[in-house]
């Protein structure tokens, strides 16, 4: 039996748009994981130029083969980058075992992704948390399975995935994921992500929801408590476009990064507003949201020993 | 008294200006804490950072590129009746800070190790014009929160209120610093005003220059993060100050962003698991109750007034009131 000696990876996948917020996640990961055995790489399909200081610190570039994936993929409001993740993982797996996927619009609260990428997930190729949308839809089906009249089956978000690229290839999963998307087009809402679970179909090891946090901006309070380790700002509001919704040092993060890193990056960044004591108006709406989902934010928890714990 | 410039592993000096943190053994970890946080927020810095203590301290190896230099301190005394800190003489240590290293540095950024870096440009906060102060400081707790308090050491000497800082962060202009021999009338209040020693170098400080200071930004020196924690979700703090007892390290009982003491104990199992036992365990995380959040917004309805209209005197952080 041949040892394997592949190593583990951080992946993520964008374009030139995104490659800037990439950047300052690959910069806080190196902050908070100083000795990592993990390489750390961006992938795009495009050629992407890293600047200087990133290539010294050891991130590397990956340029995703363009013919991989159909040239009239469904691109709607997300960008084509999202369906590039699908195939990064058959083109890494020589030379990554695991490989944790990241979405470029994450910021790293902490934690310990040595552990986390090595964690145990049984047989399934895919470790991933459950999406926020099902929590919203009073029957807990997501969209895609509505469409296809599947049953409220688990549904994750694919912004945080650890994935074991054996377990990948052996169920083919990209394969299966183009066929998804060529013959179940009216299903794919969300790019990659649909994809993904439609082929899944709730057959996922489920991490817990402080791996990938997407409710910043409704439950502000809850994480004065709950050690959040990545903050997921999926949706439309983005620290860098948002002025009032988020905590303010998210943005003051992107902007610092920017200022000492990538000044071209800068504006990028909308106007900040003036500094100013949070208005009472706005307190009471999140009091008035924290305390209505009190239990619906316990109940998410607790079904978690710690941030280690993973349903099989 | 005196303090010998001593510097076991010292770092080649290259500028004019230095982020200074003062320790022993047990605050250690802290100081390279807060130091590793400087260091990821200032990757260009043209400072250099330096520890002064009187313990016979070891950088460990994955700090050596972080561009420390230990100072070592000797001979500094009690004076007075100042016994606060459990005895330690640490506190006073930022006073010597000028005379032992102002003939590298023309400013220093002294900063205690109960701080957490959240931001800031610290090259420009270094070089800010402070007039001919000896030093720039912030507000101390109770000024940001009502207006026209007589702070305590003013009160028991009789002397008129002025405003009154927090010793946790002061920027140094080390000429002003010994020219105005602030180190000597700090150390000599102590024997004017013994009554009136409440917070060891604090007091001595405030008593000495008696509203002579610079005053900067509250972003620089953010005490209110247990009673106001609202206040920062939308106005950027650079650096916290866990004043008082209750220290993210020390506390589990939710008091504080559970992200601090987090930070804490990921910084401590990657580069001091043998001192990993001492922090507090992280808090309960089940979500806050009616009665903890309701607290946190009836002090944040009672207070914002007056904070803002402290704040608003700050609209640019880098910028100095004198």
């Amino acid at each position: 039996m041949l040892l394997d000696t592949r190593k583990n990876a951080i992946l993520q996948v964008c374009d030139a748009n995104f490659l800037p917020f990439a950047l300052h996640l690959m910069n806080q990961i190196m902050f908070f994981c100083p000795k990592r055995t993990f390489d750390l790489v961006i992938a795009s399909e495009h050629e992407l130029l890293l600047p200087h200081w990133a290539l010294d610190a050891g991130i590397l570039f990956h340029k995703m083969h363009a013919d991989d994936l159909p040239a009239d993929l469904p691109v709607g409001p997300v960008v084509r980058a999202s369906f590039y993740r699908i195939k990064a993982a058959d083109q890494l797996a020589d030379k990554y075992r695991r490989i944790l996927y990241l979405d470029s619009d994450i910021l790293m609260e902490g934690g310990d992704l040595e552990r986390l990428i090595t964690i145990g997930m049984g047989d399934h190729p895919i470790a991933a948390v459950m999406s926020r949308l099902v929590h919203k839809r009073s029957d807990g089906r997501a969209p895609e399975y509505r469409i296809l009249g599947l049953p409220a089956l688990p549904y994750f978000n694919s912004g945080v995935m650890v994935i074991d690229t054996d377990a990948y290839l052996r169920e083919r999963i990209s394969d299966r994921c183009v066929e998804t998307i060529l013959n179940s087009r009216e299903a794919i809402v969300l790019a990659d992500q649909s994809a993904y679970n439609i082929v899944l179909r709730g057959k996922f090891a489920m991490l817990s929801p402080v791996w990938n946090w997407m409710t910043s901006r409704e439950y502000p309070f809850a994480t004065r408590r709950i050690p959040v380790r990545f903050r997921h700002f999926c949706g439309k509001f983005k620290p860098w476009n948002d002025t009032e919704a988020l905590d303010i040092r998210f943005r003051e993060s992107y902007a610092s990064f920017f200022r000492t890193h990538l000044p071209e990056a800068l504006p990028l960044l909308s106007p900040g507003e003036p500094p100013r004591v949070l208005p009472l108006d706005r307190m009471f709406a999140d009091m008035m949201i924290h305390l209505r989902a009190r239990l619906k934010i316990s109940a998410g928890f607790e079904t978690f020993h710690d941030e280690w714990d993973v349903k099989i | 008294m005196g303090c010998q410039n001593l510097s076991g592993q010292a770092a080649p000096v290259q500028t004019d200006s230095a982020v200074a943190l003062c320790c022993d053994a047990k605050y250690f970890p802290f100081a390279l804490f807060m130091i590793r946080q400087i260091a990821f927020h200032n990757p260009q810095r043209s400072f250099d950072f330096v520890i002064a203590t009187a313990d016979p301290l070891e950088l460990p190896g994955w700090a050596n590129d972080l561009g420390i230099r230990l100072h070592h301190l000797e001979g500094v005394s009690a004076v007075g009746n100042i016994n606060r800190f459990g005895g330690t003489l640490v506190p006073l240590f930022r006073l010597f800070l000028a005379r032992s290293l102002g003939h590298i540095y023309r400013r220093i950024l002294y900063l205690d190790c109960d701080m957490f870096v959240e931001g800031g440009d610290i090259d420009r906060l270094l070089s800010v014009d402070i007039g001919q102060h000896p030093f720039a400081a912030v507000r101390d707790y109770q000024q940001l929160i009502s207006q026209g308090t007589h702070s305590r050491e003013f009160a028991a000497a009789g002397l008129a209120q002025v405003p009154y800082f927090n010793s946790g962060l002061l920027l140094i202009d080390t000429a002003a610093f010994e020219k105005q021999e602030v180190r000597q009338r700090s150390l000599a209040t102590a024997e004017t005003y013994p009554h009136a020693m409440v917070f060891a170098d604090q007091s001595l400080l405030n008593l000495a220059v008696h509203g002579g200071f610079a005053e900067l930004s509250p972003a620089w020196n953010w005490q209110w993060n247990f009673d106001f924690p609202l206040v920062p979700l939308r106005y950027p703090v650079f650096v916290r100050h866990f004043i008082g007892p209750k220290k993210p390290f020390r506390e589990s009982r939710g008091g504080l962003d559970v992200r601090f003491s987090q930070s804490y104990a990921a910084f401590f199992r990657q580069f001091f698991p043998e001192r990993l036992a001492e922090l507090a365990p992280a808090c309960d995380p089940a979500p806050m109750t009616f009665g903890q959040v309701a607290r946190i917004a009836y002090r944040h309805m009672q207070s914002r007034g007056i904070i803002s209209d402290r704040l608003s005197r700050f609209p640019d952080p880098y910028v100095v009131q004198f």
